[in-house]
């Protein structure tokens, strides 16, 4: 009962719930507000499949998703961080929403607009954020390191002999 | 080369990294919008004098004189380079075609290829990419501003 988020399925769990407590048709059906005849047929169909009976069966109804299709979602998260759009003839380095439309427009063959990119680039949490700038390490870095951290040893040691010295 | 940076899209809970080797050479462009022709002049190299002004000046004239344009007005903002002794020597002598307006002091919102050009050029093609020599970023921006190719209305 509390795993539901529907309320339809919520409702019959509960009616279920008081049919094993000891509660005659007709309470139920008041306490709920439907007809005594719909709870007969619940009860019915959770005794013969149990809670697979309850379940509502609405899910995959409406029309289906033309661009946001699963397929499509994996292609849009390849192109956004892996690829740079100058790999597809654009003379740019970042993609910017405005860009990926014009772009998937021309492969998917449909009118993209610009809202709707942004809608599925959201959903596939992806975010718009700054970068780090960092130093590549060539060979020698180690070397020229300790050759830096000796330099600095020997001069401390130097100044420590001149203020006792003079 | 080290690379202009701006805000990429990324996984949630990641950052990437950019890296490069600590070099920091650049490349300057003098660029000029004409109007109404609607076209862009440019010139590119590795300094920027006032030497390097007038040459790009003199490119322009040799632009004029081939359109038999009367006068051509010019407007530059306060940078050392427009406003050197040499420079306004230079204008000076040049007086038959050319009169220079300058702009009001620390305004760069009134330079539209401050606002039109160098803002998207920055973004589009400087930002976040490592370029291994000075030749290719060279040929990059070259093809940018030539695919731009006339009076940018963004």
């Amino acid at each position: 009962m509390k795993s539901t988020q529907d309320k339809e399925e919520y409702r019959r769990a509960y009616a279920i719930k008081q049919k094993i407590e000891g509660l005659p048709y007709r309470t139920i059906a008041k306490d709920i507000g439907v007809n005594y005849r719909n709870v007969y047929d619940w009860i019915n169909n959770y005794r013969k499949f149990g809670l697979d009976g309850i379940r509502n069966r609405r899910k995959n109804g409406g029309r289906k998703p033309m661009i946001s299709t699963e397929k499509n979602k994996e292609l849009i998260k390849d192109i956004v961080l892996n690829k740079s759009p100058r790999t597809f003839g654009y003379l740019r380095n970042i993609w910017s929403i405005r860009l990926l439309a014009i772009y998937l427009s021309s492969i998917l063959g449909i009118n993209v607009s610009p809202m709707q990119t942004w809608r599925i680039v959201h959903d596939l949490g992806i975010v718009y954020k700054q970068p780090k700038l960092k130093l590549e390490k060539g060979d020698d870095y180690e070397q020229k390191k300790e050759e830096i951290e000796g330099y600095k040893k020997a001069s401390t040691a130097f100044l420590k002999k001149d203020s006792t010295g003079i | 080369m080290q690379p202009y940076i701006t805000r990429t899209y990324m996984m949630k809970g990641e950052q990437q990294k950019i890296l490069h080797k600590g070099t920091n050479d650049k490349i300057n462009a003098f660029i000029t919008l004409l109007y109404p022709q609607n076209r862009i002049k440019f010139n590119t190299g590795k300094t920027r004098n006032s030497n390097d002004f007038i040459s790009h000046l003199n490119n322009i004239k040799r632009y004029v004189t081939k359109r038999n344009v009367k006068r051509f007005i010019l407007v530059i903002d306060n940078a050392s380079f427009h406003v050197s002794k040499k420079t306004r020597q230079y204008v000076e002598r040049q007086s038959e075609w050319l009169t220079v307006v300058y702009l009001p002091k620390r305004s760069p919102f009134l330079n539209l290829v401050e606002t039109k050009v160098n803002r998207n050029l920055k973004k589009d093609i400087c930002a976040n990419y490592v370029y291994e020599t000075e030749e290719n970023l060279l040929c990059s921006v070259r093809k940018y501003l030539r695919s731009i190719g006339c009076w940018p209305k963004i």
